[in-house]
């Protein structure tokens, strides 16, 4: 191979700005994956199902059923990116009534990392970082208006129950199921 | 009048792009996820991510997401640019003001399904090479674009293989597709995909040497490195991981295909361009 044909060879004599900005992300990127092993804003690190998952003898999961319990269904794979609107929302608000009301991120965003960036903290907008006591009590209404956009009826009842579900012989079998929250 | 190769090229991947980014943002339309579906959204995250926080702190979900003018408007712009980006290729301004509206739409769907997810990524980046104006800086950083997919796939099996441990665990394709897939197991039992989930489970040796195989195929697109001969396979190569992790893994990462066009070659496009005469038309002079 020629090295006038290596690309930032080419860039070099062609567009220097260009391989700045080109070094300047490549160098951003290795030293976000190999050195601090985080994402380099806004997403770009791929570490995805790199650490292994334990093996575990059972599965738990949320279950919405609404109004005279019909239940929250998606019936095709492809309605994934719909379908983390319900589960990923509901599982996080679930998180917080458990961290007694309070969004986990709120602790750590006052409690630590503000204290130990005052100096940072100070030159930021006075926005919160996390979801606060409106946020929170927003959204049973609001995911009472998207379950009713989805399903296409009204609804006046929203049960949360936790499902725990083993595999055996390659089926399931349900081992609990219980109510955990009254949404709506 | 007469079209330079090179702007031949760059015209119809243009197209290409902005055609398949506007059929899923029809597929997103559809499933109720682009911004005027999402009827206010209260919970958000935004993760010790800086771009979160410089959107959180721009006052955009005010403008976007809590005014109903605002996110009809949004969304009204989102397509309508990323139509006129097929319409007029070369025209920057709506290149650039469609990148900028994807980039907002990715970020704030990511904020308010409280996950920075990756699905997006890939459409995130794909439109910058189309931002210059200059063809020739345009074909370099197309081409900057290719190695930048080469690296991903490359870097995501030296996670896997050596920063992580996936690739030494044999279990982990069992393990994922139990994980991933118990919900839809346990609310859907009668359907084909079910019964073919439920074979895969039932011989966990078919589904963790599959997952060793897919890690491999990552590692394999680390030849479009040093090569571009092979380029006609290795674009098979990101359709057959993404349709695998979909199907076994329940990772819907399909919107990433957008990249297969990097590996296009001139003789893809040849046949292209012969079967689809319309993609070259330019209304740049019109």
């Amino acid at each position: 191979m020629k090295v006038e044909n290596l690309y930032l060879v080419k860039l070099f004599y062609g567009q220097k700005i260009l391989l700045v900005v080109v070094l300047l992300f490549i160098v951003l990127n290795l030293t976000a994956n190999f050195i601090f092993r985080s994402e380099q804003t806004p997403i770009f690190k791929w570490d995805l199902y790199s650490t292994a998952m334990p093996a575990q003898s059972s599965y738990s999961f949320l279950e919405v059923r609404y109004n005279q319990n019909q239940l929250l269904k998606f019936p095709h794979t492809w309605q994934e990116p719909q379908k983390l609107f319900f589960t990923n929302t509901l599982d996080y608000f679930i998180a917080i009534k458990r961290n007694n009301n309070t969004d986990p991120y709120k602790n750590y965003f006052a409690n630590d990392w503000s204290r130990r960036h005052a100096y940072i903290k100070k030159l930021l907008p006075d926005v919160n970082l996390y979801n606060d006591t409106t946020e929170i009590n927003a959204f049973p209404s609001w995911y009472k208006r998207y379950l009713e956009q989805y399903i296409q009826q009204s609804v006046w009842r929203i049960d949360v129950y936790e499902k725990k579900v083993e595999f055996i012989n390659g089926g399931l079998n349900e081992i609990s199921s219980s109510l955990i929250y009254k949404l709506l | 009048m007469i079209v330079a190769p090179l702007e031949k090229e760059r015209i119809v991947i243009s197209r290409l792009v902005f055609i398949f980014m506007f059929i899923f943002l029809l597929f997103r339309f559809f499933l109720h996820i682009t911004l005027s579906h999402l009827l206010q959204p209260s919970l958000f995250i935004l993760n010790l991510d800086f771009s979160y926080w410089a959107y959180k702190f721009s006052g955009l979900p005010n403008l976007i997401i809590y005014n109903n003018t605002g996110v009809v408007l949004f969304d009204s712009c989102l397509f309508l640019f990323c139509f006129l980006c097929i319409v007029f290729p070369l025209k920057q301004i709506f290149v650039v003001s469609f990148g900028f509206l994807f980039l907002i739409y990715a970020i704030t769907y990511n904020t308010f399904i409280v996950h920075h997810a990756h699905p997006l990524a890939v459409m995130m980046l794909i439109t910058l090479p189309f931002w210059v104006k200059r063809n020739q800086s345009w074909k370099l950083l197309w081409e900057g674009m290719r190695y930048y997919i080469c690296y991903i796939y490359t870097m995501s099996f030296i996670w896997k293989v050596f920063l992580g441990n996936t690739f030494w665990y044999w279990d982990q394709g069992i393990i994922t597709t139990k994980y991933n897939l118990v919900e839809y197991i346990y609310h859907n039992p009668a359907t084909a995909m079910t019964s073919i989930y439920k074979f895969f489970i039932a011989h966990p040796q078919l589904l963790n040497a599959g997952n060793i195989l897919i890690i491999l195929f990552e590692g394999l697109m680390v030849i479009g490195f040093f090569t571009k001969r092979y380029d006609r396979y290795l674009l098979f190569l990101p359709v057959i991981i993404h349709l695998s992790t979909y199907f076994f893994s329940d990772v819907f990462f399909i919107e990433w295909l957008v990249l297969i066009f990097v590996f296009f070659t001139k003789k893809d496009f040849d046949i292209i361009t012969k079967r689809f005469p319309v993609l070259l038309k330019s209304f740049r002079h019109a």
